[in-house]
């Protein structure tokens, strides 16, 4: 029997990173993460890696089938909104950047991005097409084809970016 | 043979071609400049994508997992069983921990009704180690110790409380959980600008930085543990993510009951599924439970898709 324990140790932070750069949501991807983990221990997988990544990218697809699906929201508890400090540049640069990457992968189509993802946390063909429901032999192709078409739309965002 | 198209060229520079193939393929690469330069092409793409993808990285970064110890494991493969009945179960864990008091924190379990995974627990015990003050004995009396996981543990069911206070079961308690002794508080907590420092950490650090104010579900260990940036007025708080029953349940703090209040970003749970949902029998949506209260001198926060006396229940567990 598997020991969820065992699973969640090796895979949640693949698992997490994997999401995160799927839907650029960070804590989105923690909640599928969870969910995910939490549909293991009712069905606990024989061979695991691709089932929770499997099973993680449906959520993701479910999600965002369901038109009802909500966003974020700030609720305050009580009293004033805060007054937001201000990010020093360094910090800024960075999560500018992050945003360009994550522009340039939704231009991916979601199968397209989801293998590149899946070999970007070292799955291998096999693991991809059992993880995805696609053929082995399309397999090279697909990741030919995601990998310029994120290349091409990460340089025109840069050229965007340094035109504005 | 004719030339290989790009796809075949990946998958040799994935190492994906069976060796026959590849042996075949790199002999016509060999003798073929346009397949050179396309194989080129495409391991120079191939860089720069991976390049690319790894720039987007979870930072903060999650916080550290310990190793599991073999007990727990065997814990665990029984809690397999029983949270498979998706029914929120209270306490059925093994439950140990302290009288909190000023200078106490309390022990916490190792397991818990549904997939909490160790975090702090060996992390405590070695604190304990390096501290060999001990608690006052009048504090370390055991406020109660759940059933056994295997024996009645899944008939607690919705209406048993197991808020009483139960005997000490000293023989539970030398085969049962492994107990962390508090840590005695550290000297002299200021809440310092690294204090605010915001992101991802453990029970134990969120602990230290709060001057060991900070509060958890008794008998539960967070998924993740997180501070949050808060105002230039020194605020803070910490938002603990756990996994009960498989529902994703959080719970903020914010250290003060003043003016300024969190704002935070509450992420609505998902909605229930159907056919192996969280709440058993329920199909339509399940909207969280938001508790909010004062405590301690803190702001709490706690919400989850569970039913309200769960919630309930939680929150008597907040220690």
């Amino acid at each position: 029997m598997t020991d969820v324990g065992a699973l969640f140790e090796q895979y949640y932070e693949p698992l997490v990173r994997m999401l995160y750069r799927r839907t650029g949501d960070r804590d989105r991807a923690e909640d599928l993460a969870q969910e995910t983990f939490a549909r293991a221990v009712e069905a606990p997988p024989y061979n695991p890696r691709p089932w929770l990544f499997a099973v993680a990218l449906n959520l993701v697809r479910e999600e965002g089938r369901r038109s009802v699906r909500r966003g974020r929201h700030l609720e305050l508890i009580r009293g004033e909104s805060p007054i937001g400090t201000p990010a020093p540049d360094e910090e800024y640069i960075r999560e500018e950047d992050r945003a360009r990457v994550k522009r340039a992968l939704a231009e991916l189509s979601d199968r397209d991005r989801e293998a590149l993802l899946l070999k970007a946390e070292g799955f291998n063909y096999d693991e991809i097409a059992a993880t995805l429901g696609m053929a082995r032999g399309a397999i090279g192709t697909t990741l030919v084809r995601a990998r310029r078409k994120l290349v091409d739309a990460y340089r025109g965002e840069e050229k965007r970016h340094v035109a504005s | 043979m004719s030339h290989p198209d790009d796809g075949v060229l990946q998958e040799l520079l994935d190492g994906e071609l069976a060796p026959a193939d590849e042996a075949v393929v790199r002999a016509h690469i060999a003798g073929c400049a346009p397949c050179t330069t396309a194989l080129a092409e495409l391991k120079a793409t191939q860089m720069e994508a991976e390049a690319i993808v790894s720039r987007l990285d979870l930072d903060p970064p999650l916080p550290v997992r310990q190793a599991r110890p073999a007990r727990s494991a065997r814990r665990d493969l029984r809690m397999l069983g029983l949270a498979a009945s998706a029914v929120l179960v209270a306490g059925t864990s093994w439950l140990l921990f302290r009288s909190p008091d000023a200078a106490q924190r309390p022990a916490k379990a190792d397991t818990a009704s549904g997939i909490i995974l160790p975090l702090p627990a060996p992390e405590r015990q070695e604190v304990a180690a390096t501290t060999p003050t001990a608690p006052p004995a009048a504090a370390q009396k055991a406020l109660r110790v759940a059933p056994s996981a295997k024996g009645s543990g899944l008939a607690a069911k919705a209406d048993r409380k197991d808020e009483g206070a139960a005997a000490a079961n000293e023989k539970d308690v030398a085969n049962g959980a492994r107990q962390a002794m508090a840590p005695p508080p550290a000297a002299a907590q200021r809440l310092t600008a690294d204090a605010l420092a915001p992101g991802y950490t453990t029970v134990a650090d969120a602990e230290a930085r709060l001057g060991n104010k900070l509060r958890t579900i008794a008998g539960l260990t967070p998924v993740s543990v997180e501070v949050l940036p808060l105002t230039a007025d020194s605020l803070l708080a910490v938002r603990q993510r756990y996994v009960v029953s498989g529902v994703p349940v959080v719970l903020v703090q914010q250290l003060s009951t003043d003016v300024h209040y969190y704002t935070g970003d509450l992420k609505v749970v998902p909605e229930n599924r159907s056919g192996g949902g969280y709440v058993s029998g329920a199909s339509e949506e399940v909207k969280p439970v938001i508790r909010t209260w004062e405590a301690w001198g803190s702001l709490f926060q706690l919400w989850g898709a569970l039913p309200a006396d769960s919630i309930d229940a939680l929150m008597k567990r907040v220690r």
